[in-house]
Parts: structure tokens; sequence; C-alpha cells
């Protein structure tokens, strides 16, 4: 959808000539020139105004009675007035009812120096009260989570926060009861608003009635300090401001960036901090010794991790997580390919995709950016769940059908979240996405078997031919978001080829708001990749040399004894990537296990030989790139805990070790020697990149992406068939945002906590003689999971799902990446 | 007239004081698979969703209809509504506190509503009110309250007894109200609003 067209009007404002954007609210045209019209209830990001405050009230000449700023449209030749005796008359009688029944308690009130209604009442207020009757009051904090507390003494009734659960999230469960002068903000008969994105109202809060219950009383706004960085718990990067006092993160709040996350943050992103500050978090290096992991000094660590490695030169494979920065991943590639002479590294668990596929993929001209989804005319939400995935793109895609009128289609697995947004949902066997985008391509193009592939991914053929329509009728600007889960799997190149031929039948290259925009698995995924973290492509998607082996692979070549060293960065396989048992025996044949963790995890725990402290990313300096291209600088807000250290020297010093010339003194020079080894980054520089990220899609230095020797449409091959559930069921995994080892060490996070559940279909827990809550074991090959039925009409009958991750019972007890058919039974 | 607590011993307003209870789920849409709905309640719930283009519109009347299933919108009531119309019991909820004939604590299934707006009220509305309340006495099964304006000022003092509309009515009147509504009988009958003859010639004729 073409962006709407902004233009430009003049109008008068107290005397002076403004031009502004026709049709945007009177408040924000002020801003323009440096008027401030106090409001409480209008935040531009909840979308249509209200008017409920009524504290914005101005004149406009024609008018007769004043009006709401926060809801007139600017229109040419307006004449408005923001400090007539009457529009002052006003905004003291608005602030004296507003305090009428407010308490006096600024002094202990959290929001107190950072408080719109203080603000509000000393720069409009008219400082003093009629009022002498005695003020209401209630029992307060009440819980209104475990997350939040309110306080409904303080409430103004602004409708902010029942708003954003309303129009935002959508998962309106905050709500008004009551009416007029009995309204109070609550939940459903005494539930806890517990969802995803429910600590933003303490954030949206004007006054103090919405307080973080972990901030609580830690601080006051003028003993602490702001520190811009970027959160790295999970893709979507969302930019952050740390609060911090005495060398501690307080308090995460957004810092509002449109193209990256609109100004939301999720609660994980935003209560996740206090993993930073806990007991269980690793603080000096780990080594086995005599069968147990002991603490020693960084230089025993380092030794004994120097000799483990280059003892096994050749023979090491490194696996990579995604909380690694671009530039620790530039020094590890240059470790192992250079240093230990070892091409087996990888930073995508699903296994590799071919080289030309990556480049085709990192096009340019068919990637999305995030603002895409909102102005596109349709979106294709393609095997992955935003809200576990990247969560603050789920927000991103309902405002785009609710406010813009977006088409939604979901093709997933597990039945979503955005469904009930959505114009089409398809449903299709787990794992049998590249046969889902074999047949839509087959649908688009018109030619090819559309039945029988859609038959090979257990889909509807009907509702594949709904979504070709919809797609290809929807207009030209149609993003496709999707998750690395498709490229994953030994058919994962089959399952990109089909991907890209959809995109060169929709003509996605050609539209400027179209293209495809991946979800990786790892929150730097795409950085990684294009740091030269992959089996198959050195820095800059360039050739690698010599090829390596995939993540996979190296599990299988450690338990087969062909390599004897392993570095883990950021990552614990056993607990992360499918086929736990294979990683269970790859780790504990594997004579040396390095790793850098945060966090004692139960690979670790059980395979490790050395562990040096992973640094938090408060601590952290360095870039991650976007999944849409957006290079992010992580700037350090806190100094290191004691005896961590800053892991790219760590990875400095064993590749100084293992005989690399290391001449970098700082992250910054790292970052030059990986913009000069990756080509499309040329033009990069961490000035401009600055606070607000930079697209290298939108610096010359693009053209440089070397060019796939293939393009689409790519004849493709028919591809297997999905499993028929005869008496068996399907097994499909998900990760959930609470899987992570930041959520099960922040105290206010714990309650989180992903337990293992199966997901029935009501017909399939029928046949099988259960029902909700009950016990059964989901078995394959002797291998079993035990957890609670969770009954869910949604599920598609014939499948089961399992989740990933989990505290116990997690599904890669069961799985190995490819489909399966597994056997439930009561327990 | 009740009186009227201050603030200054507390909330006034049931739920102001209330935490939320840790032990409970968070009250998503609630799953078709694990609530179970009366298949009539069902059917004619979805049959006011079809009514609307946009099926929130139906939440009114379809909390009525679970209300008459229930006898009052409870949490059971309110969450077998939303299962049918796939929205959160919460946004249920705002409806139903919002509006007065919805019930969302329990109460009596006869509904008596004096009126004892400004007409009533300078008719005697509220001397009708105290006798319905002593007429009603305990009896759990009467919900009898005092009502905004019901829009029949000119039948004034005036109630509405399980929507039939009286008036004027006497003091004296309530004791048989409440024994006709007790016997299921018609209430009241030359009373009733709708048998009133009125100016109209179309009501005349069907009087």
């Amino acid at each position: 959808m073409p962006r709407p067209e902004q233009k430009m009007v003049t109008f008068t404002l107290d005397g002076r000539e403004v031009s502004a954007i026709e049709n945007s609210m009177l408040v924000d045209g002020a801003k323009c020139v440096d008027v401030e019209i106090p409001v409480f209830c209008y935040d531009a990001k909840l979308g249509q105004p209200v008017g409920a405050c009524r504290m914005c009230l101005v004149e406009v000449e024609g008018i007769n009675k004043l009006q709401t700023a926060c809801s007139t449209p600017i229109r040419e030749g307006m004449v408005v007035n923001t400090e007539s005796d009457r529009v002052k008359e006003s905004q003291r009688a608005v602030v004296e009812f507003l305090l009428i029944n407010h308490p006096l308690d600024c002094p202990v009130c959290d929001k107190g120096g950072e408080c719109p209604l203080q603000d509000i009442t000393f720069g409009w207020g008219g400082g003093t009260s009629r009022f002498i009757e005695p003020k209401r009051h209630f029992q307060k904090p009440l819980a209104l989570s475990p997350l939040i507390a309110i306080d409904r003494e303080r409430c103004i009734l602004c409708y902010r926060c029942v708003r954003f659960s309303q129009e935002v999230s959508e998962d309106y469960q905050l709500i008004l009861s009551e009416r007029g002068a009995h309204s109070f903000v609550s939940t459903f008969d005494g539930h806890p608003y517990v969802a995803p994105f429910s600590a933003n109202i303490v954030e949206l809060c004007p006054v103090g009635a919405l307080t973080s219950q972990a901030y609580r009383f830690r601080a006051r706004p003028w003993d602490v300090e702001g520190s811009g960085s970027i959160c790295t718990l999970c893709p979507a990067q969302c930019n952050v401001t740390l609060t911090v006092r005495d060398e501690r993160v307080l308090r995460v709040l957004g810092r509002d960036h449109d193209e990256v996350d609109d100004g939301w943050l999720c609660d994980k992103g935003r209560f996740a901090y206090q993993a930073m500050h806990v007991g269980e978090r690793i603080t000096e290096p780990l080594l086995r010794d005599g069968g147990e992991l002991r603490p020693v000094s960084w230089e025993r660590a380092l030794q004994s991790a120097i000799s483990g490695l280059t003892k096994a030169a050749g023979r090491t494979g490194a696996v990579v997580g995604g909380e690694t920065t671009n530039e620790e991943a530039f020094l590890l590639q240059r470790l192992m390919r250079e240093g230990l002479d070892s091409p087996d590294l990888d930073s995508r668990p699903g296994g590799a995709l071919a080289l030309d596929l990556h480049r085709a993929l990192a096009d340019p001209a068919l990637s999305a950016t995030v603002v895409d989804i909102e102005f596109a005319h349709a979106v294709l939400v393609l095997d992955c769940e935003p809200v576990d995935d990247a969560p603050i793109l789920d927000l991103r895609i309902r405002k785009g059908v609710r406010r813009k009128g977006v088409k939604l289609a979901v093709a997933s697995s597990r039945p979503s979240s955005l469904d009930a947004n959505a114009t089409l949902s398809l449903r299709f066997a787990p794992g049998a996405g590249e046969a889902l985008v074999a047949a839509l391509d087959a649908a688009l193009s018109g030619t090819g078997d559309v039945d029988g592939l859609a038959a090979s991914a257990g889909a509807d053929v009907d509702q594949v031919r709904e979504l070709a329509a919809l797609l290809s009728e929807a207009g030209e600007d149609v993003v496709v978001l999707w998750g690395e889960r498709l490229a994953h799997g030994p058919r994962g190149d089959h399952a990109v080829r089909g991907l890209l031929n959809v995109a060169s039948r929709l003509k996605l290259a050609s539209a400027d708001g179209a293209g495809l925009l991946e979800i990786p698995s790892g929150a730097n995924g795409r950085g990684l990749r294009e740091s030269g973290l992959l089996s198959n492509a050195g820095p800059g998607l360039g050739e690698p040399g010599r090829e390596g082996r995939d993540t996979p692979a190296i599990g299988a070549a450690l338990a087969a004894g062909d390599l004897t060293a392993v570095y883990l960065m950021h990552c614990d396989p056993v607990r992360d990537f499918q086929d736990r048992g294979l990683w269970n025996r790859a780790l504990s044949k594997a004579t040396t296990v390095v790793a850098h963790a945060g966090y004692l995890t139960e690979g670790l725990i059980e395979h490790a030989t050395v562990i040096f402290p992973a640094e938090a990313y408060a601590e952290k300096e360095g870039t991650f790139t976007h999944p849409d291209g957006r290079i992010q600088r992580l700037r350090p807000a806190i100094s290191h805990a004691r005896g961590v250290r800053p892991e790219w020297q760590v990875l400095a010093t064993i590749c100084k070790a293992a005989g690399l010339e290391m001449t970098f003194h700082t992250v910054p020079m790292v970052f030059r020697a990986l913009v000069d080894a990756v080509p499309f980054y040329a033009d990069l520089t961490l000035d401009e990149i600055g606070g607000r990220g930079m697209r290298w899609q939108q610096t010359a230095a693009a053209a440089n992406l070397p060019t796939a020797s293939d393009r689409a449409p790519y004849q493709l091959t028919a591809p297997p068939a999905a499993l028929t559930p005869n008496g068996s069921l399907r097994l499909g995994t998900y990760r959930s945002i609470w899987a992570g080892s930041e959520v099960a060490v922040s105290p206010a996070l714990k309650f989180l906590i992903p337990h293992q559940q199966v997901e029935l279909s009501p017909d399939d827990a029928k046949r099988i003689g259960v029902g909700h809550g009950d016990r059964v074991e989901v078995t394959y090959d002797g291998a079993a999971v035990n957890a609670q039925v969770t009954l869910r009409a949604a599920v598609p009958t014939g499948t089961v799902f399992l989740a990933e991750a989990t505290d116990s019972q997690p599904a890669n007890l069961l799985t190995n990446g490819e489909p399966r058919l597994v056997e439930v039974r009561p327990a | 007239m009740t009186e009227v607590r201050r603030f200054t011993h507390g909330s006034r307003i049931p739920g102001w004081d209330d935490a939320v209870d840790f032990s409970k789920d968070p009250a998503v849409v609630p799953d078709a698979a694990t609530t179970p709905v009366p298949e009539h309640l069902r059917a004619e719930i979805e049959e006011y969703m079809a009514r609307y283009p946009d099926f929130r519109s139906a939440s009114i009347p379809a909390l009525r209809a679970a209300q008459r299933e229930h006898g009052w919108c409870s949490p059971l009531a309110i969450e077998q509504t939303a299962c049918v119309m796939g929205l959160t019991p919460g946004y249920l909820t705002a409806v139903g506190t919002f509006y007065d004939m919805i019930e969302t604590q329990p109460s009596g299934r006869q509904a008596i509503y004096v009126c004892t707006n400004i007409s009533c009220s300078l008719r005697g509305g509220d001397a009708i009110y105290s006798a319905m309340l002593e007429a009603a006495a305990d009896d759990s099964d009467l919900n009898v309250r005092h009502f905004e304006c019901l829009g029949a000022c000119d039948i004034a003092p005036m109630a509405s007894v399980n929507g039939e509309y009286v008036g004027p009515l006497e003091p004296s009147d309530c004791a048989t109200i409440i024994a006709d509504v007790k016997a299921g009988r018609e209430v009241l009958p030359d009373k009733q609003l709708r048998r009133r003859p009125s100016a109209h010639t179309i009501a005349k004729q069907e009087s």
C-alpha cells in the first residue's frame, strides 16, 4: 500500500503562522513549533484519540465551545488559541477536578519526578483547590498481576491502559468496570492480567496508578541515569533505555523507534534485566576438574581452553547462538577458519542452506522492512508464530490489520494467536512447509499439481487456492513474514527455493513495499550469517574457502569421534536444538567443550570443560543486525560484573594464542575489520549507525552483495508427503516466548517458566480416552515425554504439539528435525 | 432511601478494593474444547451475532440470553458467552457492568424496577419503592430495585415488573404486585401501560 501522502497546510497557532501535516492532530502539530498542549489520555501510539481527559481543550476560532486538541485535526487556515483566558480557566478546572480525589502521596510514589500529572499541575494547574472534603481512600497497592501493581486512588481514568489492552495488544483482558464515578480498571472476575505485552501499561500510565512490581521503590527518577541500547533477547531487537543506578540496571523502558519496535516492549524484554543481577549468573570462569565445574582464574581457564582447542586443531567445531554480536562472530569465524584450521562452524540450528540461496534471500530488492508490514496490502505469516519468535512484530501486524486494513493470511502448523485477525488461516502438517510453498507456487503459477502438493502438505487444497488468490489479488505490496524453521532440516534448500518461487510469482522484488522478512532462530541470526558464521559461507556471504559441517553434522561428527572439540558460543545444544540424545552423546564424547554462557544449563553442567562467563547485554559493546538488515549498536550501560571480561577480548586472546595476528584494542576496531571483510557493509560507520541503526540495503555498498548464480523460478522437485497419522499423531513443536534462561532466573518472570503440556484436539483426546488436565505419555521409538493434556479446539485432528526448551520433559527428547509420528497414551 | 456510606469508611464500590487472584489463569478467550455451552444458548447467541455487521454488537442480547439461562451473569455465564462469541470474558464484563439490566451479582429472577427519577419521584415514587421493598421482604427470587427513568412519565409513579410497565401506582398496589409475581399471574391488568387507552388509533383498536 503506498504510504499516505502528507500534505502540508498552514494554520495560526497563538498568533503565529505554523505549517503542519494536514489532518494530523492539533497536539502533534503544536509540538512542531514547541507549543506544548497538556494531555493525559492522548498518546499517538495508541491510535485513534478518545478525548477522555479534557486536559487539551483549546480555542478554535469559529467554534463556540472549546475543542480537544488531541482529536481536532488540523485544517488549512485554522486559527487556534492555546493561551486565552478561557483556555487557561478550563485547564485549571480540569486539573482541579483530577486532583480532587488524587492522593497526595507523591513523596512515596514511584512516578514522582517523572509524572505527567505532577508536571501538568505545575505547568497548567491553578495551584489551589477549593475541595476540603475527605478524599476517597482505598486499599492500595493491589496486585493486578505478579508484574504490575495497581493503585486505584491515583487513577485518573484516562483509559490509556485499557485502550492498550484492547486496541494495541488486543488481549482484551484489561477493562474498565462499572460506569461513571464508579469506573475502575480491573479484569474479569479477579483473573490476573498476564499477557506478553502487559507491562507496557506501566509506561503508559500518566500517573502512578500502575507501577512495576519489580521496580517499585527501587529508585527515584533523579538518582538514575538512562542509557540507550538494544534488547538482545529475540530477533526483534527492540530499542531500549536502561535505567541504571549504582551500576545496576533497575528498569527497562522503550526507546521509541518507529522502524523497529513502534515504542512497545514485551514483558520478557522489560523484566529479564533482572537476570543480570542474580546469583545464578556465571561471573567467573569455570573449569571441569575431577568431574565438577569449579571456579578458576582467568589465566587457567584460558590456558585450558587454548590447549584443548589447539590440540584438536582441524577437529574442532563451533556452534553459535543468537546473542553473539557481529564482532564476536567475526573473531570466532577467524579463530575457527584461520587459527584452528576447522571449517566446521554454524549459527543455524537446523542445518546449512545453499550459499546461493542465502545470497538470493539477502537481495535488497526482495527484503521487506518492519514498517512494510504495516503498510502492505497483504501479509502472509508463514511457518512462524510472531508472538513467540519476535514478539514485537505481532503488535505491528495487529496494527496493520486494525488501522491500515492489511489483509492477513496465516499459514502455520500450530494454531496462531493471529488467527482471529486473519482473513485466511491455513493449517499444514508440522514440517511440511516445503510442500506447502510448493503447492502455493503451483497455485500461483497455474501449473503443477496443486491438489497433490496440498495433500503432501497435509493442507486443504481449497484453502491453498484461496491463499494464492488472496496474495495475488490483494495488491502489489505483499510481505511474507517467514520463520527460519521453514528452511530447517535436510530439505531446507527445497523449501527456500519454493519460497523464492512464490516471491517471484508475486513479483515481490519489483514493488518497494513488498518482500520477504525472515525471523531467524537467533536474536542476531542475520548478523551472524553476514559476519561469516556459516558452514558454507565466509564474511559477507563470500566463498568460505573450505566448506565445513553444519550444526547437525557437527553433532553427528562429535558423536562419531570425527571431531573432538567444540566451541559453544551462547548456546546449549542439549537444551536448544533438536535431538537431545544426539547432542548428549556428542558432547560427552568430545574431549574439550569450551562454552560462553551466562547461566548453567543442563548440557553445560553435564558436559562443558571450560565455561567463560558471558557478558550481560547491558555490559556489552558491539553491533547486531536486525532481520530487516538494520545494523544496530549495543552500548554498554553498566560496567562488567566482577570477574566478567569482554567476550571479544576472550576470543581475541584465544585467536592470538592460535597464532593469528590480533591488532584490535577496541570493539570499534573489530567492527572496522568486519566492515572491511563484508563488502555490502562497506559504507557503514558506527557514527552513522548511531542510536537509530542503519539498514545496509540503503547504502550504496548494498550493490556489493554477491549475486546468486541461479534465479527464481527454480525447478522444484517433488516434496515428500506429510506422514499419515493412522492411529499415531504427527508431532509439532513450538518454542514459547517464555523459554530461556533469562526468564527462568529473573525473580519477576519465574512464574512464567513454560511447563510441558501436550496440546491435543478434542477428537484425538476422545479416541485416546483422555481429558483436559490428564497426564499422558508421548512416545517415539522408546523415548518419552510425560505431561498434562491441554485440549484446544483449534488443534488440527491428527496432530499433537509439544513445547521446546521447557523446564523439564522438553520436546527435543523426541525430535531430530524431521517430521515424526508419535504415540500418545494415558500415563 | 438507604444511606450511602462515606468514602472515609472505605469503598462503596464493589471491586475497588479487590486485588486479583494469582491462583487463576489469565482470562483469555475460552477454548471451545474446555468450555461446555448448552446447545440452545449457543444457538441463540449465534443467531444474535448473525444480526449485526460487527458480531460484537450482539454482546448485550447475548449477555441477556446467558442471564436468562443462569439467573444472573455469573462468571460461568460470561465465560460461556465469551466462548461462543470468541471474545474474552473481560470484554463482556466491561459491557455487563456498564448496563444496569445485566446482573453481574447474584440477584432474583423476577425483575421489579421502581422508577425514582424526577417525574415519578415528584408523584411519590420513593414511597412506592419503600413499599415495594417492604412487600417483597427478603424473598431472594425477587430483584426489587429503584431505577432511573424508564420512559413512562405519563403513568408516574410507575414500575417495570418483568418488563411489564404498570402505573400510576399507589403504595397499596405493591403488595398486589408482589403477590401476582409470586403466583405467576398477570400483574395489575388494569394499570398496565399497554392496555391503557392512548391517543394512537391503532393502539386504541388493539386495547
